[in-house]
């Protein structure tokens, strides 16, 4: 059986809403980087959904959706590393203890 | 070709660039580059063929065409060739004479300047050209008789010289435009050929004759504008050798000799041609006898000599004048050199303080030996030939003419005889330690001796052959033997040649070629009155206009009065208007800020540091920006 269109579009916004429930609502730095991670390969998923039912001879989407999977990786090493930092100084990383910049 | 024709004018030019910029880093000063350009000119005069010619159109406007151009033939190179030989040897002499003295690069640059003007002037084939190189010439005879301007007398000298060679070359500028009207160009060849075939009436064709003549009778020193070559002679001897007896003087003769044909059409100025020469000769012949300074008795000769190639003119013989010229610019240069090597060793000109200089000079004095045997025409040296050519001419003419040819010839050797015996021979009055000149100095006076000598030899047959009876020969022969003689004679007994009575007569014309100066002062006085009264004139109505401003004043004050009331007004208004402000714009802009002040607190708010409610916010942001994106698709 083919799986349709719509059950993609479905785990795709699925998986947004996590993230954005993530991004949102989790006090954890760890978390919210998470959260990003899941937005972003829901996009990826749609990206991809959108290409093979729609027009499968045009290989963009497949770039497109390698570009957003390397994105998120430098994203996630340039966050976690921020992070790592931030924890060394604080010794934390609720993300509500970090407000210097209001100042 | 045409490289090489352009190069003989230019590279004396570039060359007195040169000096100018870089001479005084260089061993001699940039006189070596002058040396070098009238060599390497010389050989590309000889090497060229007899038709070369470059010629343009320098612009046309309304029928007439001025053209500019060089060209060579027979008598252009004959000339050019005299120039250049001449520059070389002079600026030899110079590089010795300059050695060691002030402000070398000038003179040289001055000297390369005058030379490649000269070279243009004698082969240009368009009036244009031939006249802006007869100025630029003027303009170097300037500066180098001002060349020492700190000298007494010298700035007066070069004025003097420059206005009255200006007063002919007037005269030139009107024959020339002439030519234009008549020819509608500038260019030589086609005014010979109008003339020639008969295009050119006989009116206008003499008009510009003596037009023409005008400019010559300047330059080449002749009457009544002769009173400038003697005193040119306070400039640097080389200057005097080169520019003031060889070529710059002579380019009188060669305006002559170039426009040949249209003085040919108009015998009336070949007569008049004959008569200046004819007066000048003798006058400055008989001057030069009693003259007591070494380079003013020369710059006399040069004057009679050029009178003679006039006289050579006027009667018919052109080719006896070119071959005076040449011979001339050979014997005279070396006679003016060996003059500035006299005068640097022995500190004076003063005939009456030199002598017995051959034992101390002997180089030198055999030099100007040979330029002085020549000049008085003792076979076989050059002026020997051309003065048997041009008495050839003369007896050809008329027999009073060669008996006057014959008394120059006697005068000639008069005046030379003496000048020579007095410096060279008799009692030594000048100091002992005198000592023969830089090598330098005696190469280029050498040279040019060697020309004096042999140049008549070398070019009798060749450019006018003397059918002359041999009683004229012998006659001519022995006249110059006897002048000598004589003016030898004399100089041992110490006095002027022929009585003092010629000293009365140079000053009488020194006073008379000054008048027309003094005319035009006189002139000046007289117009004196009329100027007055025409200051008069303006001075009534100038008062007139001053009534009438008067009367503008009253007017005026009324326009005050009205001005001041629209100017109170205008100050009421504004003070209204102050208020205005105050009330109005005033507390309107501190509303204005205190709203502004209180919204900016309440958004501080938004502030919080909170990263999910800013993260909410973009996201809200985004999905704002869809939906309105998917309205507008869908409207």
């Amino acid at each position: 059986m083919i799986v349709p269109l719509t059950a993609f579009l479905v785990v795709a916004a699925i998986l947004f809403a996590i993230g954005f429930y993530a991004v949102i609502a989790q006090r954890s730095a760890v978390m919210m980087l998470m959260g990003i991670e899941v937005l972003l390969n829901a996009v990826g998923l749609n990206i991809i959904a959108f290409w093979r039912f729609t027009a499968p001879a045009d290989y963009s989407a497949q770039i497109f959706a390698i570009l957003i999977v390397t994105i998120g990786a430098v994203e996630m090493a340039v966050g976690l590393a921020l992070m790592m930092l931030l924890y060394r100084q604080r010794k934390s990383v609720q993300i509500d203890s970090f407000t210097e910049l209001q100042r | 070709m045409n490289l090489l024709l352009v190069t003989v004018p230019l590279l004396s030019l570039l060359a007195a660039a040169a000096a100018l910029s870089a001479g005084s880093r260089l061993r001699w000063g940039g006189g070596e580059l002058v040396v070098v350009a009238a060599a390497v000119s010389f050989a590309a005069l000889v090497v060229l063929p007899d038709d070369a010619r470059l010629t343009a159109v320098w612009f046309e406007a309304g029928g007439y065409r001025l053209t500019v151009g060089i060209e060579i033939n027979q008598l252009t190179r004959f000339v050019a060739l005299v120039v250049a030989g001449t520059a070389f040897g002079v600026a030899l002499y110079s590089l010795g004479y300059m050695a060691g003295k002030v402000d070398r690069p000038r003179f040289f640059a001055e000297l390369g300047l005058f030379v490649g003007a000269m070279l243009t002037l004698v082969l240009a084939d368009s009036l244009l050209l031939l006249f802006a190189a007869w100025e630029v010439v003027g303009i170097t005879s300037y500066l180098l008789i001002a060349f020492r301007y700190d000298h007494v007398g010298a700035p007066q000298a070069a004025t003097k010289a420059f206005l009255m060679t200006r007063i002919g070359d007037v005269g030139l500028l009107l024959g020339w435009l002439l030519a234009l009207q008549a020819t509608g160009s500038t260019d030589i060849g086609a005014l010979v050929a109008a003339v020639q075939t008969g295009q050119l009436a006989a009116v206008p064709a003499t008009v510009m004759a003596f037009l023409m003549l005008a400019g010559v009778v300047g330059k080449s020193a002749q009457l009544p504008l002769t009173g400038w070559l003697p005193d040119a002679m306070i400039g640097p001897t080389p200057v005097s050798a080169l520019l003031h007896s060889a070529t710059m003087v002579a380019a009188g003769v060669f305006l002559v000799l170039r426009l040949y044909p249209l003085f040919e059409a108009a015998p009336s100025a070949l007569s008049a041609l004959f008569w200046i020469g004819a007066a000048t000769a003798l006058v400055a012949g008989i001057i030069a006898t009693a003259e007591t300074d070494l380079k003013r008795v020369l710059a006399w000769s040069t004057s009679s000599q050029l009178g003679e190639m006039m006289i050579a003119l006027g009667l018919g013989g052109p080719l006896a004048a070119a071959l005076h010229l040449a011979a001339h610019a050979a014997f005279k240069s070396t006679l003016f050199l060996a003059a500035g090597s006299v005068q640097e060793e022995a500190g004076t000109r003063e005939l009456s303080r030199l002598g017995g200089l051959i034992r101390s000079l002997p180089v030198t004095g055999v030099g100007f030996l040979v330029g002085a045997l020549a000049l008085a025409g003792v076979p076989p040296l050059s002026g020997f030939w051309s003065e048997e050519a041009i008495l050839a001419v003369a007896a050809r003419q008329a027999p009073a003419a060669a008996l006057l040819i014959l008394l120059l010839v006697i005068l000639a050797g008069l005046y030379i005889g003496r000048a020579t015996v007095a410096t060279f021979f008799g009692a030594a009055h000048a100091r002992d330690e005198i000592r023969e000149s830089g090598w330098l100095m005696l190469a280029g006076m050498v040279l040019l001796a060697a020309c004096a000598a042999a140049l008549g030899w070398a070019l009798a047959g060749r450019v006018a052959a003397p059918e002359l009876d041999i009683a004229w020969r012998s006659a001519a022969v022995a006249a110059s033997l006897v002048g000598l003689c004589i003016g030898g004679l004399r100089a041992l007994q110490g006095a002027p040649a022929v009585g003092i009575w010629p000293a009365a007569l140079a000053s009488g014309l020194m006073a008379a070629t000054v008048s027309p100066a003094r005319g035009v002062l006189w002139l000046a006085v007289k117009l004196d009155v009329v100027e007055a009264a025409l200051d008069r004139a303006t001075r009534a109505i100038a008062e007139v206009f001053a009534r009438l401003a008067g009367d503008m004043i009253v007017a005026e004050r009324g326009f005050d009065a009205a001005g001041r009331i629209a100017a109170d007004g205008a100050w009421q208004i504004a003070c209204g208007a102050e208020g205005a402000e105050v009330l109005g714009f005033g507390r309107g802009g501190d509303r204005i800020a205190a709203t502004v002040a209180f919204s900016g607190e309440r958004l501080r708010a938004l502030q919080t540091g909170k990263l999910y409610l800013y993260t909410l916010g973009l996201f809200l942001w985004a999905s704002a920006a869809l939906v309105a994106g998917v309205l507008l698709l869908w409207l």
